[in-house]
């Protein structure tokens, strides 16, 4: 794609009356009209999203939301079924490995210098942790020896975009409601007094990591390297945790936002490790979840874009079309709204209201009622986002969602977990 | 108070029963109801139970699921995966049962997103197989075709090269690297079959580093088709290993939690269904106590108002029927009512108690009825008593008067007799004659009276002998043919037809009435004749009726006068009583006579052309009809009686004389006795051939006397002397009474010589 298309495109995309223009054109595209095929997550795969970059980049897009698994098995195999895939870093190393994506040419992504220090050097401010396991900044750049590496080239595995923190969500109308890096702790998911009534997510490179942290706040077990486990930790963790399983502790394990919901909803749970938009969702369901700030520190994951193996030609040209319109501002401010950050937020902050961007990046009261996406209130007046900002919540960032390798033996052990 | 319409027994009695009625529909309509929402919730309990059995075989099902997801991945059978599309079609369809159970029976809206949950696992799980049997596929089309094939041939390289005799310098390096790479390539081989077989990361580890191994040797030894065949290996490894671990993922990991997560839901989907099954039969049990309760309730309340109404029936009606029963016996036996009845009531107790009282008024009112009419009775009696005794009395006295006049007209007749037998001038002749008509008047006169009285006292008694009609009729005509010649009359018999000659009945009382009637006949006809009309007929084998008719042409009567002609005393009119005498009780006796001997008396007259007197008697018929020769065609015989002597016991001087004086003319003789006992002594004195017997005297009356002389007082010689007994006792029973005393027959006074001498003639 040339840059006077792309120029034009951005022009078009920040003027609203040009952008009506354009939508009342679409046969004049319609014969040449590129069709783009999106695998990945219910988190990014939006519906909005899908029609807003259609109308901005002239292409048509297919969108195949899965579940993560059933996402990375999917890609993993068949390269010639996507063309963007979506999804976290922890199965980056996994989907390299299977070959199934390209590298990204990173001096294709349009502001890439916009991106932030967290994907490149590890670190959001000089002071942040790095965070254990599958740190992003490890695993971004494509080495000489085909391996993924810290080491900055121009080949990159996938595009740095979405991420968050995610924690632990808690019933304030049963569990007291704890101050944020203080009280509110990992730990707090094995405790006693929550017996039968915790939950946690189906998914190795993520549960894992929750559990692990809540065995080490209650000193049940320190890990040498939280984020690489060995197999004697592995083997003592899950002994604590499948005994905890046995006796009943755990109420469930969920395999999907709307599952999680559900759980806290129906009084299943009182606290469960959750994602974000969980949280956001039950508040605006006047479910009292408070999203935790854990003292020990968020287990951190990071969203990748990647490049089909498979695609070539226009295709590729429109995938590097849609991989630029993300850090193109809207985007980024429109997933802000459900409490995703954008690795370029700069960009985006032209996109949101000053209050917006003071209640959802700066961590300060919400000066006012502030709409989520589907246009309802969802933050109120006043309120603060746990945790605070985001450079605060990413300081904060005890481990990744990572692809140990112990994987394998994880595997196994996930699975006399799920059927204790 | 009461309405008036519920107040009779009737209403009562009839809203009674329908509250009974209405009861036992109440009834019946609870019990139906309880039975109807007892059936419901049985039948909803059921289709739950049903339920929540579909729910527990869901959790069955899902552990069969991954029981052959299981058995597939070990053996990769196509009849497993058969096996399993028909669980999964299964599970479907009991969400589908379920989902209709719980929309049904609202178990709650939480639980259809439960069943949408289970049905997006389901998907899932569904989807996560497929792939599973895809990565298996792949899996083993990978270590077999490529990994194997190529692992083949690197050994087969790798064995020519080590096997090469070209070198035959064994401690060579190029020998020895040629040896190391056949070991390694067999070395490889087993780890590529360990890592297959057991896909654990030491495993993986093994062959990644026999394979760098390898290829370090390989690259030295510089086998170009070996090193290319080692680069193509090793991406297929790593190929395998993905593929191995997004299916031990998607098993380990994603289908068994999703499995798990589905059996949670199955389960928490049960407990809710069987918590509902629980509630349900907690309501059922809650149906079954309320319908018991309601039915208690009704129960109690039938026995109550049951009671009630028992009670209301007792003391409205038994009671009070009772009592009024009891009135109605006290009253039935007359007994005297001391009950206070309730005649206030309105019903028809009421109306009972009201009619006890109108009973027991006239109960009161009969009782003084009869006292009064038992009174009256006695009175009735009393004054019965009275007037029989009046009337025996009346009789008594006129006996007794008849006897005291006729014993001295029979002086005066008597005397008169003997005094018209003087020698006599015709101016004392012409006397005597006048009183000789007038003794005999009042003898008549006296006699009538005395039948009079007799009939009206039922002393008059009609004598049933056998007698000639011819007889009695002829004697009649003569002896009123006299008479009637007296007038220039004519008395003659105009017809006379008799069935038979006799009959038997009273000849006596039947001349009598023709005496009366003719004599009257004669009495009232100046001129012209009296014609009898006689007739004898039979009415049945024993009886016969007599008819005759008098007729005169006199003066006749009027119709007013016939209608009274027969009453007592009275006569046509009070001229003519003056004119022709009369007692005026001629005809009433005659009346009285026809309708004693069962027949009547009828009289037609024409006022001075005359007058006919009708009248008929029933007589019985005879067995024989043989005429008896009648006294009188006995010709009296002049008999010489001088020589016999006769005792008159007579108390009565004049009687004495008159008696003396007949005898004497009869040329016969007789002692006088006085009284009975100086009859007694003249008897035992000398020796009587006959005694004429005086019945009343003082010291020793009559018939004593006879029954003494019977006995032998006057001598055994005298035992059967003829004794005749001259009494004036006039009256019936008198003759009855002599010859009962012993006395051979009988006189009445006033003695006629006639009469006397006939008597004499037939006993001497």
């Amino acid at each position: 794609m040339d840059k006077s298309r792309r120029s034009a495109i951005k022009k078009i995309a920040l003027g609203g009356a040009a952008g009506i223009a354009i939508a009342k054109a679409p046969y004049v595209f319609a014969r040449n009209k590129v069709t783009l095929r999106i695998l990945g997550t219910h988190v990014t795969l939006q519906e909005e999203l899908r029609q807003k970059a259609m109308e901005d980049l002239g292409i048509h897009l297919i969108f195949e939301p899965k579940g993560s698994a059933a996402v990375l098995q999917k890609a993993s195999m068949f390269p010639e079924s996507f063309d963007l895939y979506e999804q976290w870093s922890n199965s980056i190393n996994v989907l390299w490995r299977s070959g199934s994506i390209q590298a990204i040419d990173k001096r294709r992504i349009t502001h890439w210098d916009e991106i932030n220090n967290l994907t490149k050097t590890g670190q959001i401010t000089p002071s942040a942790k790095f965070g254990a396991g599958d740190a992003p900044y490890k695993i971004l750049h494509i080495q000489k020896n085909n391996q993924l590496g810290e080491k900055h080239t121009n080949n990159i595995s996938f595009l740095p975009y979405v991420h968050n923190v995610d924690s632990f969500g808690y019933n304030t109308d049963i569990i007291k409601k704890g101050i944020p890096y203080e009280t509110e702790s990992w730990g707090w998911l094995l405790d006693e007094k929550y017996h039968g009534r915790v939950g946690t997510i189906n998914a190795p490179t993520i549960g894992l990591f929750d559990l692990a942290l809540a065995a080490q706040a209650r000193n049940l077990m320190t890990f040498g390297n939280i984020g690489a486990m060995t197999k004697p930790e592995l083997d003592k963790l899950f002994g604590i945790i499948i005994g905890l399983k046995q006796s009943g502790h755990f109420s469930g394990l969920w395999s999907s936002v709307p599952e999680s919901v559900q759980f806290m909803k129906s009084g299943r749970v009182v606290i469960e490790s959750m994602f974000s938009p969980a949280v956001s969702s039950l508040n605006g369901m006047n479910v009292p979840v408070t999203y935790a700030a854990p003292k020990e520190g968020y287990r951190g994951w990071h969203g990748v874009m990647c490049l089909s193996k498979a695609t070539t030609g226009k295709v590729k040209d429109a995938a590097y079309d849609y991989m630029n319109w993300w850090l193109s501002g809207w985007p980024g401010a429109f997933i802000a709204r459900q409490g995703y950050y954008i690795s370029n937020p700069q960009r985006s902050a032209r996109y949101l209201s000053p209050q917006e961007w003071d209640y959802w990046y700066e961590g300060k009261p919400a000066a006012a009622n502030l709409k989520g996406t589907d246009n309802k209130v969802s933050v109120y007046k006043g309120n603060i986002r746990s945790g605070g900002s985001y450079e605060k919540r990413f300081s904060n960032v005890a481990v990744w969602n990572t692809v140990m390798p112990t994987y394998d033996y994880s595997l196994q052990k996930w699975y006399e977990f799920i059927n204790a | 108070m009461v309405f008036p319409m519920f107040r009779s027994l009737k209403a009562q009695l009839i809203i009674s029963l329908t509250l009974i009625i209405f009861l036992f529909v109440g009834q019946q309509y609870v019990s139906y109801q309880s039975q109807n929402l007892l059936v419901i919730g049985l039948a909803s309990n059921q289709k739950i139970a049903e339920g929540v059995i579909q729910v527990k075989v869901l959790e069955k099902d899902v552990l069969n699921l991954q029981r052959n997801v299981l058995i597939y991945k070990e053996t990769q059978s196509s009849s497993v995966l058969k096996r399993l599309n028909d669980i999964m079609i299964s599970v479907n369809n009991k969400l589908d049962m379920t989902t209709t159970l719980i929309k049904k029976n609202q178990i709650g809206s939480n639980q259809e997103v439960t069943i949408a949950s289970m049905r997006n696992h389901l998907k899932d799980y569904r989807e996560n197989f497929d792939s599973v049997v895809l990565l298996i596929n792949k899996k083993r089309d990978l270590f077999n075709e490529k990994i194997i094939i190529r692992l083949s041939h690197m050994k087969k390289i790798s064995s020519e090269v080590s096997g090469d005799i070209s070198l035959k310098q064994f401690d060579s390096p190029t020998y020895k690297n040629n040896r190391k790479l056949d070991a390694l390539t067999s070395e490889l081989q087993l780890a590529a079959y360990q890592y297959f077989l057991l896909p654990s990361a030491e495993n993986m580890t093994h062959f990644q580093e026999t394979s760098e191994n390898l290829e370090s040797v390989a690259i030295s030894l510089n086998i170009v088709e070996l090193n290319a065949n080692l680069s193509e290996l090793s991406a297929d490894f790593r190929l395998l290993t993905q593929v191995t671990r997004n299916y031990n993922y998607l098993v380990n990991v994603v289908m068994s939690g999703t499995a798990n997560e589905f059996l949670y839901l199955a389960k928490s989907l049960s407990e809710v269904v069987l918590q509902h099954l629980n509630s349900s039969n907690s309501e059922l049990n809650t149906i079954v106590d309320e319908a018991i309760f309601r039915g208690s309730i009704m129960f109690i309340l039938g026995i109550f108002l049951t009671s009630v109404i028992t009670l209301y029936v007792l003391i409205r009606l038994i009671f009070p029927i009772q009592k009024v029963t009891r009135v109605f016996d006290i009253l039935a036996s007359n007994k005297e009512l001391h009950e206070q009845l309730d005649v206030n009531r309105s019903d028809e107790i009421g109306q009972l108690m009201k009619s006890a009282t109108i009973f027991q008024q006239k109960n009161q009112q009969t009782n003084t009825l009869l006292i009064e009419s038992q009174q009256l009775n006695q009175q009735l009696a009393f004054s019965q008593q009275k007037a029989e005794k009046a009337t025996q009395t009346k009789s008594m006295f006129l006996a007794n008067m008849s006897h005291e006049i006729r014993t001295p007209m029979n002086g005066v007749v008597g005397m008169l007799s003997l005094l018209s037998n003087t020698a006599l001038n015709d101016e004392q002749r012409e006397y005597i004659s006048l009183v000789n008509s007038s003794s005999e008047s009042l003898l008549t006169l006296i006699n009538s009276i005395l039948d009079y009285s007799k009939i009206e006292s039922g002393k008059l008694e009609i004598e049933n002998i056998h007698f000639n009609l011819t007889d009695v009729i002829n004697e009649v005509i003569i002896m009123m043919g006299a008479l009637a010649e007296n007038k220039s009359l004519m008395l003659k018999i105009k017809s006379i037809h008799l069935s038979q000659k006799t009959v038997i009945g009273d000849p006596t009382r039947l001349k009598q009435i023709l005496i009366n009637l003719i004599s009257n006949a004669i009495k009232f006809t100046e001129k012209g004749c009296i014609e009898l009309e006689v007739r004898l007929g039979e009415i049945s084998k024993e009886k016969l009726n007599f008819s005759c008719k008098v007729s005169d042409s006199g003066i006749g009567l009027s119709d007013e006068q016939q209608e009274n002609i027969f009453s007592p005393f009275s006569q046509a009119d009070n001229s003519t009583t003056r004119k022709y005498g009369g007692t005026g009780l001629g005809l009433t006796i005659v009346k009285q006579l026809c309708e004693l001997m069962g027949g009547d008396i009828k009289i037609t007259s024409i006022i001075n052309k005359g007058s006919c007197f009708s009248f008929n008697l029933i007589y019985r018929k005879p067995e024989h009809d043989f005429a008896e020769t009648s006294d009188k065609s006995k010709e009296i015989q002049e008999i010489n009686l001088s020589f016999k002597k006769i005792l008159l016991v007579e108390d009565n001087r004049i009687n004495q004389i008159v008696a003396t004086k007949i005898l004497t003319k009869l040329n016969l003789k007789a002692d006088v006795a006085v009284n009975g006992i100086k009859a007694i002594e003249k008897l035992n004195l000398a020796s009587y051939d006959l005694i004429l017997m005086d019945c009343q005297m003082p010291e020793m009356d009559g018939y004593e006397t006879t029954k003494a002389i019977r006995k032998g007082n006057a001598g055994v010689e005298h035992q059967n002397i003829t004794i005749i007994a001259m009494t004036a006792n006039a009256m019936k029973g008198d003759k009855e009474k002599c010859l009962n005393a012993g006395m051979d027959d009988y006189l009445t006074k006033p003695i006629a010589i006639n009469t006397l001498h006939q008597k004499l003639t037939t006993w001497m």
